[in-house]
């Protein structure tokens, strides 16, 4: 069964459509890459996921998307729908708090007040991002002391803490440096074999290097979904050639 | 180069207006340190109003303590409302309809002279309700006048919050209480304190709304909330007015001016620290 569910998707930014009919799914266990010129829906397409979307004035959709099973429209209470879908921005974010209280943002306010309990997932969570042995010693103090690269592992914590199912990922690494790219992309990696990862991502060699498929998007339509070997090297459409060999871009 | 030349015109401007306005500010303060100085003492800040006419002698200090009593009322009655007010139209509403036409509406009670108010409270308060000029009609009174100075202020602060803490709360689903009581409130704190203080500052120095609604020629200004007080500015007014004592309306105006500026420069290091959070 697939984690995430497009039907017969369309958005829509007051009249201007911004996503036409999309039908995807995505598996579990797995890493998608979107992929697209700017300003092709890629970011629109994420954030209908998480219902973060129609935060902005104008936002319309109709068709469906499921999240396991469910249809994000029927949900009553968003914090259920974005606790199961984790979301990491392209900015890294640390809150005005220690980096302590980063990772117990979301399980505090879900409830966990036992101590134990408390540190049990902050070391979880931050053992994850491999970001533990660098933060030990310094749980306290503030957050915003972190580098960008930490910074944007605090969040990813930061959004694991709550065990969602899925993860979105919005040009995470756009900010950063090669070396912490190469510690997101390595912890995505091991990350992906328990959880839905779907990235958006301008850099195509990102994408080839960590994507078990990859989507292309282009003005708003899913040109393509396949498996990201043959996306790149022997892709269906004329399109997807083009962009993937830096035809336009 | 002529683009250069007005460039430099607008400088030069700028430099004479900035000037100007510094140089009345100190001539104020210079003159009045100069007619008023000589005569504060400490029995003039803490002793009442005495001779005859009445404040011709003595001292002023039952004006100091109206003028805190009312501020500090003011402030109590205000304070709630334009927090709530200010957190709705930079949490709740957004740019909804709603929190546009809450907009206008402060942006308009902002525009309402003074005495207008305190007219509306003295057929309100003082006759209606039954309050009579008392602490607690004025109080109400510079409450309504200083309600959109705290609400646009608290507004501002909050809205000057980084977007992203809300951005990165919203996607954990937590709710935007929980949020703003975590991080929005904290992180924009110096700067609705600093709001506060400088309409504390506003309603001190206010005179028409506490004329026709709490201000007495002579009060104990013990607190109480249904007698009249006397208050810095209204005192200053009569001195000056009936001519009663032109020393000791300079020497009241002095210690007016003394408290406001405590008042101002309190908010300003507050809103320079806010500066300061904010770039982080």
């Amino acid at each position: 069964m697939s984690t995430v569910e497009f039907i017969d998707f369309h958005a829509f930014y007051g009249q201007k459509a911004v996503l036409h009919n999309i039908n995807v799914e995505f598996g579990p266990k797995s890493i998608t890459a979107i992929i697209g010129p700017s300003g092709c829906g890629k970011t629109t397409l994420l954030r209908s996921i998480n219902r973060t979307a129609e935060m902005e004035r104008g936002f319309n959709s109709h068709g469906d998307i499921r999240v396991l099973g469910g249809s994000i429209k029927e949900v009553r209470n968003l914090s259920v729908l974005r606790r199961q879908v984790g979301m990491v921005y392209q900015t890294p974010v640390a809150l005005p708090l220690s980096i302590m209280e980063n990772v117990l943002f979301g399980p505090r306010y879900y409830g966990v007040k036992n101590r134990s309990d408390l540190d049990a997932i902050m070391e979880k969570c931050l053992r994850q991002v491999a970001l533990w042995d660098e933060v030990k010693d310094r749980l306290k103090r503030p957050a915003a002391q972190l580098s960008g690269g930490q910074k944007q592992r605090l969040a990813i914590a930061r959004a694991l803490a709550v065990e969602p199912r899925v993860l979105l990922l919005d040009e995470p690494c756009s900010s950063l440096d090669p070396a912490s790219t190469g510690l997101i992309e390595d912890l995505l990696t091991q990350l992906a074999e328990g959880l839905c990862i779907i990235i958006v991502t301008h850099n195509l060699f990102q994408a080839r290097r960590i994507s078990h498929e990859t989507a292309f998007i282009l003005d708003g339509r899913l040109i393509e979904k396949a498996p990201t070997q043959k996306l790149f090297e022997s892709p269906d459409s004329p399109k997807t050639r083009g962009f993937v060999s830096g035809l336009f871009g | 180069m002529k683009k250069a030349i007005t460039d430099l015109l607008l400088l030069g401007w700028f430099w004479v207006s900035g000037l100007l306005i510094l140089v009345i500010l100190l001539a104020i303060i210079i003159y009045l340190i100069w007619r008023g100085g000589p005569f504060i003492s400490s029995g003039f800040i803490l002793e009442s109003p005495g001779g005859f006419p009445l404040g011709t002698e003595g001292g002023i200090f039952p004006a100091i303590k109206g003028t805190l009593w009312l501020i500090l009322l003011a402030l109590v009655i205000s304070i709630v409302p334009g927090l709530l007010t200010a957190i709705y139209l930079s949490e709740y509403g957004r740019s909804g309809r709603l929190a546009e036409i809450i907009n206008l509406l402060v942006q308009s009670m902002a525009g309402i002279p003074s005495i207008i108010t305190g007219l509306f409270v003295y057929a309100l308060g003082v006759v209606t309700l039954g309050w009579g000029i008392s602490l607690l009609a004025g109080g109400f009174a510079l409450a309504i006048m200083v309600f959109p100075v705290i609400v646009v202020s608290s507004r501002d602060a909050l809205l000057a919050v980084d977007e992203n803490y809300r951005l990165v709360a919203n996607s954990l689903g937590v709710s935007k209480s929980y949020t703003l009581y975590r991080v929005i409130f904290p992180r924009a704190a110096a700067g609705i304190t600093a709001g506060l203080l400088l309409a504390l500052g506003y309603a001190a120095g206010a005179t028409a709304p506490i004329m026709v609604t709490a201000a007495a020629v002579i009060a104990s200004s013990s607190g109480a909330l249904l007698e009249p007080v006397m208050a810095l500015p209204y005192h200053l007014y009569i001195l000056f007015n009936e001519h009663l004592s032109m020393n000791h309306a300079y020497a009241t105006a002095l210690v007016l001016v003394g408290l406001l500026l405590f008042i101002n420069i309190l908010a300003l290091s507050l809103s320079s620290l806010q500066e300061r959070i904010n770039r982080h």
